[in-house]
Parts: structure tokens; C-alpha cells; sequence
């Protein structure tokens, strides 16, 4: 409503007298609290829809369906399907082929075991120690090394027997020592046991010094075995075999 | 009698047929789907790289390799949820990949420890590196996959154990304002596929994840 205009005089319009006279209806905190109460009543009211109604709606996944509306849990009847029924066939058996031949290697780098199978025969299970998963930095140089056992797929590639070890860098600054000049220097005969298998960029399956602790994640990456089962697995293995390390 | 049968002979076959092309498209959707799983499955065995493959109806996700087995994870309870107004969960995808960086993990430094030079010949003491505690890994994480998939671990004992009535409330409160915000932000919500593991096997498949990893949801014969 738009006052009347001011040669009207304030008497013949008692809207604004009366506002002039009321002033604020509530202190200034009471109005900042009655405002938070709202909000907070608000919040409340949203969580306890949330709660009734709202997040994620479950199901078990064997009610689940792609987006096409297939059912993951039909059968397939391959009788009256006989041309996507050979499609599947051939895939299934170009999968088949992806495996390995022969034995391979599995590691389970968590329990420290080894099992060396063939198809889904276990020949052989051994306790094993994989990597600590520690970190050595060279106080001189800064270089530091994380000593992990690699995980995936990888094939031996070698296979030695009394294996010479050509310490690196880190074997000399872990036990405090200057790093040789000189290659003789680095050569170590004893410590990798009587046979050695080579998986590239390093990593061998090797004997050990210190039987008792195999089965704890102790080494510096390489996979050490109990000179028994590795003379076992040394004289079983051939070049190519897969090694899966997990 | 159904009415069908009671119809003209001509609508009698027409509806015969009708039901027979639709039923063969159903399969010819699933045999493709199946397609679809084994030539994704082809490529990851080729990848030469570790990939998990989900078995919706025993819910099983086995860690794989070229094929081969290496570790079956069996969840306790697996279960893929739609947010509120979402409808029915759907599976986004067949094939899946790992979009999450994972926290590379506490490592330990190696003291050095000084000391002279062993003897040739002479047996060295044993350097005690100390291993890689599993419990370093977390029992409880979320994984975003793309295309659009977030899997929520929980492993089993954990403070997030999914058994009490308290911790569900809170996971659904904070999925609830979750979605709440995402839907006012108008970004889209991924479907939840939520795996209670036993506490080690949650922590141990963990460790077995790198960004990328494929998973992959088994269309079953």
C-alpha cells in the first residue's frame, strides 16, 4: 500500500504511526535463536526423511540386471542358440589357451607361500618369505628403495645353480658400509643358497641363510625358500615356466 | 481355457511366434552379454595383469591372472544398491576399472644398521627387516570403478561392521546426505555395490588393487 502523498499530512494515515510505534517485535538474540531453531528443526526434519527414505536402496545382486535388461543368472541355452553358442565356445577356448601349458608358480605374498601346480593339481606348497614392504633411504645420496615383492604375472627366465649374488648398491648402505669401487668386492657366493631362479629386474626365487624366517615377509623383494623345497622346485621348473605372484 | 487357445487358429500361431521372438531376442541378449564377459575376460587374461571377476549369484570376486584363479574372496554378504528415487539397481557395465588412487601404504624405514664387513666364508647374522603387517591395510574403503560404480569393502569386526543397527543408520545417514547433496549439485550418483568381507580378507584385498585394475561382473551360463 502506497502512503498518501505527503500534503495529506501523517494524521490521516495511521499505518505508519502505528509501525513507528511498535518498534522490533523480538530482542536481536531472540531472533538469531529463533532462526538457528528453524534451521536446526529443518535439518532435523531433512535427516529424518533421509533416515526413513533416503541413501541406497539394496538388493541382492543376484536380482540385479544390466541396463539391456538381461538377467546375469540365465542359463544360456546353447540347443537353440548354436551360432552365439559356437561364438561363446571360441572365446571360452581362447581363454583356456591364455593359461600356461605345464607347472606354474603361484606366490601369495600375504600367507608367505609358494605352490607349485599344474592345471588345478597342487604338486608342491612351501613356506616361503616375500618382501617386507620397508623403505631404505642412503643417508649420503638421498636414493632411496622400497623393498616389495612385485605382484602380476612374470616367467622365469633363468635358472642357476650356486648362484653368485652381485650385491647392489642398497646391501652396502643398509649394513652401514661405503659402496664399492671395485666389482670383486660385490660378489657374495653363500648367501642366495644353492639354486636361483631369475624373474627379471632383479627378483629370483632363491635359497636362504636363515631358514627360520621363512614364512614372515622379511626379504628385500626376492622370493627365499627352504633350501629342500627349492632344490624341488629347481629340479621341476623349466625356463618359460609362469610365475604368478599375488 | 486360456483365451488364447480359444482364438482363430491365424492369431493362435501369430501369438505363438510373437512369444517365440521375444523369447529368443531375451536370449540373444543374454548369449551376447555372455559374448560381451568372455571378450573382456579375453582381454584382461591377456593384460597379463591381476583382475578380479565378480560371480553375482554365489557372490564370490576371485583375483585372477591369465585366466587363472589365484584367491577367492567370499563375501559374507554382497549387495548393489540404487539411490532413493533411482529405481532398481542396474549394473553399469560388464567391464569395469579401478578409478580410485589408492594411499600408498605406511612403510616402515629400515634403519641401517652399521657393522664391519663379514669374513668371506663366514655365515653373516640375519638383518631382521620388520614385514609388512596386513593390518597397515585398511578393512573399511570405498573404490569409485568407471564407468559409473562405487564398492564400499567393509570388513567384518571392523568399527564399520554393517552387523549393528547403530552402524547402518550412520552409513545411511551419510549416504542419504551423500545423494541429497549430489542431487542438488545435479552430478549423478553412482549405483553401491556394498561387500562385507571377513576383516582379513577385506584388508588383503586391498593390498591385491592398483589404480586400474579391471573388475569384471561374471554373466553366468
Amino acid at each position: 500500500v502506497n502512503p498518501p502523498p505527503s500534503s495529506a499530512g501523517p494524521s490521516t494515515w495511521p499505518y505508519g504511526a502505528a509501525v513507528a510505534k511498535r518498534g522490533p517485535l523480538l530482542p536481536h538474540f531472540a531472533r538469531w535463536a529463533g532462526l538457528v531453531l528453524l534451521l536446526a528443526l529443518g535439518l532435523a526434519g531433512i535427516t529424518v526423511l533421509v533416515l526413513l527414505g533416503g541413501g541406497f536402496h539394496y538388493r541382492e545382486l543376484a536380482a540385479v540386471r544390466l541396463p539391456d535388461g538381461t538377467h546375469l543368472q540365465q542359463p544360456l541355452p546353447r540347443s537353440t542358440l548354436a551360432t552365439g553358442a559356437a561364438q561363446v565356445a571360441a572365446i571360452e577356448r581362447r581363454i583356456a589357451r591364455q593359461a600356461p601349458p605345464g607347472v606354474y608358480i603361484t606366490v601369495d605374498t600375504i600367507a608367505n607361500r609358494l605352490y607349485l601346480k599344474h592345471g588345478s593339481e597342487t604338486l608342491m606348497e612351501a613356506t616361503c618369505s616375500t618382501g617386507t614392504g620397508g623403505i631404505l633411504v642412503d643417508p649420503g645420496s638421498g636414493r632411496r628403495w622400497v623393498f616389495e615383492t612385485p605382484r602380476g604375472s612374470y616367467k622365469v627366465l633363468g635358472k642357476t645353480r650356486h648362484p653368485v649374488w652381485h650385491k647392489p648398491d642398497w646391501a652396502f648402505v643398509e649394513e652401514g658400509q661405503p659402496i664399492p669401487t671395485n666389482p670383486a668386492e660385490r660378489q657374495d657366493d653363500f648367501s642366495l643358497g644353492s639354486y636361483a631362479l631369475d624373474l627379471g629386474d632383479g627378483y629370483l626365487i632363491h635359497g636362504t641363510l636363515y631358514e627360520r624366517l621363512l614364512g614372515r615377509s622379511t626379504t628385500h623383494g626376492c622370493i627365499r625358500l627352504g633350501d629342500r623345497d627349492l632344490e624341488r622346485l629347481f629340479n621341476t621348473v623349466e625356463v618359460g615356466t609362469s610365475v604368478f605372484i599375488y | 481355457m486360456p483365451q488364447v487357445l480359444r482364438a482363430p487358429r491365424g492369431v493362435r500361431v501369430l501369438a505363438l511366434l510373437t512369444v517365440a521372438a521375444l523369447t529368443a531376442g531375451r536370449l540373444d541378449a543374454i548369449s551376447n552379454a555372455r559374448e560381451q564377459y568372455l571378450a573382456e575376460e579375453l582381454a584382461a587374461a591377456r593384460s597379463r595383469a591381476l583382475y578380479l571377476v565378480l560371480d553375482p549369484r554365489t557372490s564370490v570376486l576371485e583375483l585372477r591372472v591369465e585366466g587363472f584363479v589365484l584367491h577367492r574372496f567370499v563375501a559374507s554378504s554382497a549387495l548393489l544398491g540404487s539411490p532413493w528415487g533411482g529405481g532398481a539397481p542396474v549394473w553399469p557395465a560388464i567391464a569395469l576399472r579401478l578409478a580410485s588412487d589408492l594411499p600408498e601404504p605406511d612403510r616402515q624405514t629400515i634403519p641401517i644398521v652399521r657393522r664391519p664387513a663379514t669374513p668371506r666364508g663366514a655365515t653373516p647374522p640375519a638383518i631382521e627387516l620388520a614385514p609388512q603387517n596386513l593390518s597397515q591395510a585398511p578393512s573399511y574403503y570405498v573404490l569409485r570403478f568407471e564407468p559409473e560404480l562405487t564398492v564400499t569393502v567393509v570388513g567384518e569386526g571392523s568399527v564399520f561392521d554393517s552387523g549393528g543397527p547403530l552402524w547402518r543408520a550412520l552409513r545411511r545417514l551419510r549416504e542419504g546426505w551423500e545423494i541429497l547433496g549430489a542431487r542438488l549439485a545435479h552430478r549423478p550418483v553412482a549405483p553401491n555395490l556394498l561387500i562385507l568381507l571377513p576383516e582379513e580378507e577385506s584388508r588383503r584385498l586391498f593390498v591385491a588393487l592398483r589404480s586400474g585394475t579391471r573388475l569384471l561382473i561374471e554373466v553366468v551360463e
